[in-house]
């Protein structure tokens, strides 16, 4: 906060400068004019250029201070580039468009450090970040929460997948939401569409949550998730589609062929899936064939990415009938 | 005459035997009435397929009585003795079906015959059972050979027909040139050559009709893939479901031998006489 009252000094220096030199001769000039009574057209022109003078140092001036800002944007650490966003972005205080883009592509590039690993590199337009499994595009929303949405690599580039968002970053508070209902879209593009494959999502759930742990690690409070590794999943769904006798039947071959799963029938239409490790998942066919279920990963902490993608033959269950 | 005269018993004797098989069938009709009263199961079974008369089983027994008595006993015998048996339904006065559990699929897998009374595994169900083996999938892979074998008779055949066409092309156009070159009169300046060209051709077409007929069109040979898809996920199906039934016998009974064993005592103890039975024992 000490830097921001600094930044406004130094603007005020700068504009003191010129009221004090300008204004001077320029009333030294009416004087006379008024004592002699004579106006003349040179002297209005004079007047236009004084006054054009004036506006081009005032943009040299601020071109100055949209400098030495951009400076200081480099020259600052993570804390430093969160106050100067919540200064000049949150409290809009005078920043120029290259120096607000400058700003919040070193604080994506912060939040996404982690993904170094996976060779995090700056793409060509200025809101894209590549990596070797996803490219992330950052940007603000109308409440000037950052967010990241990810497009993951796919083997043939004519089925290019849409970017998905799926992190907002509260400046301001702090905080993390992440956009679960949003990972349908990916389920549906490795199981339905065929675009990903298991592995990719397996690792994409690994990166996503190494960019969590980085968060939490920056003082950000992260949103409880079904992506977020850290939590038991208790969770409640119905699948999209109606649930056929088939798709229990397959579920039901998989099961029998594993020695630790098993299923149960606990009523008419209600069935109890056994995982290893004490997970469950139960479901029951409502009236509309429609299936409700709950996973529960016992004590295992798991997103919903690591755990559909370790029984990918439940997934049927949540997408229902073609 | 004499000697017919001296097989003749006598009256007395007759009155004598006679009284005495009333007497007899009056005292089984006593017993059998008491062993009902007292619920002696053993003594019921006894008594009446042992001497109790034809026409008297059969009035006593007239509207199943009997039978519902004996299934009624036998059945709530069963289930104290044995928690995890669910009974299906009665098929017939003396047919009673049991499975092991509730499971997905389940089906009737204990049969038991009140009249004899026996108690035994569903014998195609038996069979599977003592058959299955986990880790053979012989009979799956031999459905996915099948589907291959369909892929491969088909491209045999594709290319045989190819293979005929390419020796019809040039025949064809030798044809064409002949014809072309008759003469005023026409005919062909040589009429044999010709003759067994055109024979040839008919030969070598009648070949390749006769091959396509062999060949499945693609919605044919699509019908039949599917039609050996749909037996493979049947038997995939049969297959998680005995696993799931042997998981409960095993849970259950540790072992079929011992569901089996245990079941065969059950009869055996079942039908031990009783010397008199309790007075608390009267709640059917």
């Amino acid at each position: 906060m000490t830097k921001d009252s600094k930044l406004e000094v130094q603007e005020k220096e700068v504009m003191h400068f010129s009221e004090s030199s300008i204004p001077r001769e320029d009333i030294d000039y009416t004087a006379v004019n008024e004592e002699m009574n004579i106006q003349t057209v040179y002297d209005e022109t004079k007047q236009k250029d004084h006054q054009k003078i004036l506006s081009l140092i005032q943009a040299a001036e601020d071109e100055l201070a949209d400098l030495k800002l951009r400076r200081v944007i480099m020259e600052a650490d993570f804390e430093k580039l969160l106050s100067l966003f919540n200064h000049h972005v949150l409290n809009e205080h005078k920043i120029s468009t290259l120096a607000k883009q400058i700003l919040i592509e070193y604080i994506s590039y912060e939040l996404l450090r982690p993904l170094s690993a996976i060779d995090l590199q700056k793409g060509d337009s200025f809101n894209r970040w590549y990596t070797k499994h996803f490219q992330v595009i950052h940007r603000l929303d109308e409440q000037n929460r950052l967010i990241f949405e990810f497009q993951l690599n796919v083997l043939n580039p004519s089925m290019n997948a849409a970017f998905i968002p799926l992190l907002a970053f509260d400046l301001l508070s702090k905080e993390v939401e992440i956009f679960d209902h949003h990972m349908a879209s990916l389920i549906r593009l490795w199981y339905e569409d065929h675009i990903l494959s298991r592995n990719q999502l397996a690792l994409f759930n690994h990166d996503l949550n190494q960019l969590l742990l980085y968060a939490k690690k920056l003082g950000f409070t992260v949103e409880q998730s079904l992506l977020d590794n850290a939590y038991e999943l208790i969770v409640n769904f119905t699948s999209q589609r109606k649930v056929s006798e088939l798709i229990i039947d397959r579920i039901f071959i998989k099961l029998m062929s594993v020695k630790e799963y098993d299923f149960e029938l606990v009523e008419q239409q209600a069935f109890e899936i056994l995982l290893d490790h004490q997970q469950k998942v139960k479901f029951y066919l409502d009236e509309n064939q429609f299936a409700q279920i709950t996973i529960d990963s016992a004590q295992q902490r798991r997103s919903i990415l690591d755990f559909l993608t370790s029984y990918p033959f439940l997934v049927p269950l949540l997408i229902g009938s073609e | 005459m004499p000697t017919s005269q001296e097989q003749q018993p006598s009256f007395g004797e007759v009155k004598a035997s006679a009284s005495k098989n009333i007497g007899q069938l009056l005292q089984d009709l006593q017993s059998f009435e008491h062993a009902i009263e007292t619920e002696n199961v053993a003594e019921i079974y006894r008594i009446y397929q042992g001497k109790l008369h034809k026409e008297l089983k059969e009035t006593s027994n007239q509207n199943h009585e009997i039978d519902n008595l004996l299934a009624r006993k036998l059945h709530d015998a069963l289930l104290a003795r044995f928690e995890y048996l669910q009974f299906v339904k009665k098929i017939s006065p003396t047919l009673l079906q049991y499975r092991i559990g509730q499971y997905y699929h389940q089906r009737p897998t204990i049969m038991v015959d009140v009249s004899v009374p026996k108690i035994y595994i569903e014998p195609t169900v038996l069979n599977e059972w003592r058959n299955f083996n986990e880790t053979d999938h012989s009979q799956l892979k031999e459905i996915e050979q099948k589907i291959n074998q369909l892929d491969v008779q088909n491209l045999t055949l594709q290319s045989e027909v190819e293979e005929l066409e390419k020796k019809l092309l040039p025949i064809n156009k030798q044809i064409q040139q002949m014809a072309q070159q008759k003469t005023i009169f026409n005919r062909v300046k040589n009429e044999e050559e010709y003759l067994q060209l055109l024979n040839t051709k008919k030969q070598l077409e009648a070949d390749i009709q006769k091959l396509n007929a062999q060949k499945d069109d693609d919605t044919t040979l699509n019908r039949r893939k599917e039609a050996y898809q749909q037996d493979y996920f049947n038997i995939q199906l049969h297959r998680a479901l005995i696993t799931k039934e042997l998981r409960l016998v095993q849970k259950y009974a540790t072992s079929l031998d011992h569901l089996e064993a245990e079941l065969m005592q059950f009869i055996t103890d079942y039908l031990l006489p009783r010397e008199e039975v309790q007075a608390n024992d009267k709640g059917f």
